[in-house]
């Protein structure tokens, strides 16, 4: 079954229904639905799309993030989701602030999520709260701030200057 | 006494008399980052007791080198170069899979002959790619003969590809919009001569391997996951086809030519490592024939958009008129805008799905480019595949996920 319109609009309709005070908003783009959602409803929302008849999203293709720098609610989590019987895929959007910068866990919902929400912890900072093992997983484990938010630079801290027996820009 | 291996004699204990007690305890044992068997950098810590695998703990990252920021720097097309180096063995499939993530954000057209050219060398890609994994499985498990035949064969298509764009592994011959550059007769002579000769060969694999009772003993029932949980942990592409989901973005999706091709997608039943063996050696054979399909009915016509702000004007133009050289310079450095939104795109790739997910802010960068990358999320599943078995089965565990480091740290 090919995605459509309609399709999609489903199953907006459907967590609309469901969920009327955790839902924010939706777009569709190229048939698949994009939906806004409030971070508190997270879990109860994936467990439902997980479970409900007729939605069946069991495969859970990404968890990442995006950083708006600026905005009041900074970060932006991504999941996005695949449903194998039905063949078709939605997009959960929940926004965290940089001062309460922690999302619930879909560890326990999909076991698969564990190292997609140890990746955006480790390139964010965003704490996946109940996660079973939430360590850094690219970067060391001592290693200081978060390589994808937009102020980390791309040109290092200057820690080549602390050490004189390399070689210096300009030398 | 006889020696039996028992470190009391047996015969000696009595009932009433208490065992000596013996000290038992879990052994801890680092793996990697340097190991022959790795395909790359990875490091596992092993909590073993005796040779039994009770914990895998893969420490990942030794190959990261920020994909991801370095793509926020760059116009849309400096990406494709960076694509290539993320599963350095099949680089056309990752290329394809940015571009048209980019296209799917954009809603460019791209022209017949282009996804013609496209599927061509996707499957050609595929047939690399696992050929490769044939061989270093094999290898890993300790059959070193199939590793020679199946390079012997991976040669010709490399050598197709250095025709076809300059470079055998690193390709970047996708562009948004279109191709690099047109097929030349010469690719396609070398094609249908090593089609002619392709099944034969699989035969021959087939011949050292398929009923190979060592081959068998190492990969039957190691490494088993069920469907269910092949699809939790999110695996994909001949990893969760061997458990026999029938799960393929060619046709969950079709894109490409793919809807106009006759394939099959093998499955598995078990779910073990020899039934991704055989998932993989049936996908070279479908995809073979796929290849000879293309050949057959690949139209002809333009290979790349004739939309100005996409492509790159022809040279003899850009010598000969003032507009062409403005318009080579403006894609060239400034590359093109992209209206502001955002797409997930997952593509088909000989490792499994590979999805992009790009969000633009209306500039010539990408504001935000995640990668989703099979290894990675396999890697994922490590730990739950290799619990209870030997730790000889380990090489066996991380050999067919089909990893390549450099994808999973990106």
């Amino acid at each position: 079954m090919p995605a459509t319109h309609e399709g999609a609009m489903e199953i907006v309709d459907k967590l609309r229904e469901s969920f009327p005070d955790h839902y924010m908003g939706h777009k569709v783009f190229r048939d698949e639905p994009y939906i806004g959602i409030r971070k508190d409803g997270l879990r109860e929302i994936c467990r439902w799309l997980k479970e409900t008849p007729g939605l069946e999203f069991d495969y859970p293709v990404e968890v990442t993030a995006v950083d708006y720098m600026g905005d009041a609610e900074r970060f932006e989590v991504i999941h996005v989701l695949w449903s194998m019987r039905h063949r078709r895929r939605v997009i959960l959007k929940t926004r965290v602030s940089e001062a309460d910068c922690a999302v619930g866990t879909v560890t326990d919902i999909w076991r698969g999520a564990n190292f997609m929400e140890r990746e955006t912890y480790d390139m964010y900072g965003i704490t996946f709260t109940g996660h079973p093992d939430l360590r850094r997983i690219m970067m060391t484990d001592d290693f200081e701030g978060w390589p994808l938010r937009k102020d980390f630079p791309v040109e290092g801290r200057g820690w080549r200057e602390n050490y004189d027996f390399l070689p210096q820009v300009g030398d | 006494m006889q020696a039996t291996g028992y470190l009391w004699d047996p015969e000696s204990v009595t009932e009433d008399e208490e065992l000596p007690l013996l000290r038992t305890e879990k052994l801890m044992l680092n793996m990697g980052p340097q190991h022959p068997a790795t395909h790359g950098v990875l490091q596992v810590i092993l909590e073993l007791e005796g040779e039994k695998i009770l914990k895998a703990t893969p420490h990942l990252g030794y190959l990261h080198r920020g994909s991801e920021k370095i793509a926020e720097q760059g116009t849309y097309t400096q990406v494709i170069p960076l694509t290539d180096r993320l599963d350095y063995i099949c680089a056309m499939a990752n290329n394809w899979a940015y571009v048209r993530a980019v296209e799917k954000l954009m809603g460019v057209e791209v022209p017949e002959r282009a996804e013609w050219l496209r599927t061509l060398v996707a499957e050609l890609s595929r047939i690399s790619g696992h050929l490769f994994w044939l061989g270093t499985q094999a290898l890993d498990i300790g059959a070193m003969t199939v590793f020679f035949y199946t390079f012997r064969e991976r040669e010709v298509i490399l050598d197709v590809f250095e025709r076809l764009c300059g470079a055998r592994l690193t390709n970047s011959y996708m562009r948004v919009g279109g191709v690099e550059r047109d097929i030349d007769p010469w690719c396609i002579d070398k094609l249908r001569e090593f089609l002619a000769t392709f099944q034969a060969r699989i035969d021959e694999y087939d011949t050292l391997l398929k009923e190979n009772r060592i081959w068998i003993r190492r990969t039957r029932d190691v490494a088993v996951i069920t469907a269910e949980d092949a699809v939790e942990y999110s695996l994909s592409g001949p990893s969760l086809r061997g458990s026999g989901v029938n799960h393929d973005l060619r046709k969950a999706e079709p894109y490409g030519v793919y809807e106009q091709l006759d394939f099959e997608v093998p499955l598995g039943k078990r779910g073990d490592t020899y039934d991704r063996y055989y998932v993989r050696v049936r996908e070279l054979e479908q995809s073979s024939g796929m290849v000879r399909q293309i050949l057959d009915r690949m139209p002809e016509g333009p290979f790349i958009t004739e939309d100005p702000k996409l492509r790159r004007p022809d040279k003899v133009l850009v010598n000969a008129s003032m507009e062409a050289m403005i318009q080579h310079f403006k894609v060239v450095c400034h590359g093109f805008d992209v209206d502001k939104g955002e797409v997930y795109c997952g593509t088909e790739c000989p490792k499994g799905e590979l999805g992009y997910y790009i969000v633009s802010d209306g500039t010539g960068n990408p504001y935000r480019l995640k990668i989703r990358a099979p290894s990675f999320v396999h890697m994922g599943a490590l730990d739950h595949m290799s619990r209870g078995y030997m730790i000889a089965d380990l090489v066996t565990v991380f050999g067919t996920y089909d990893i390549v480091m450099g994808e999973c740290d990106r």
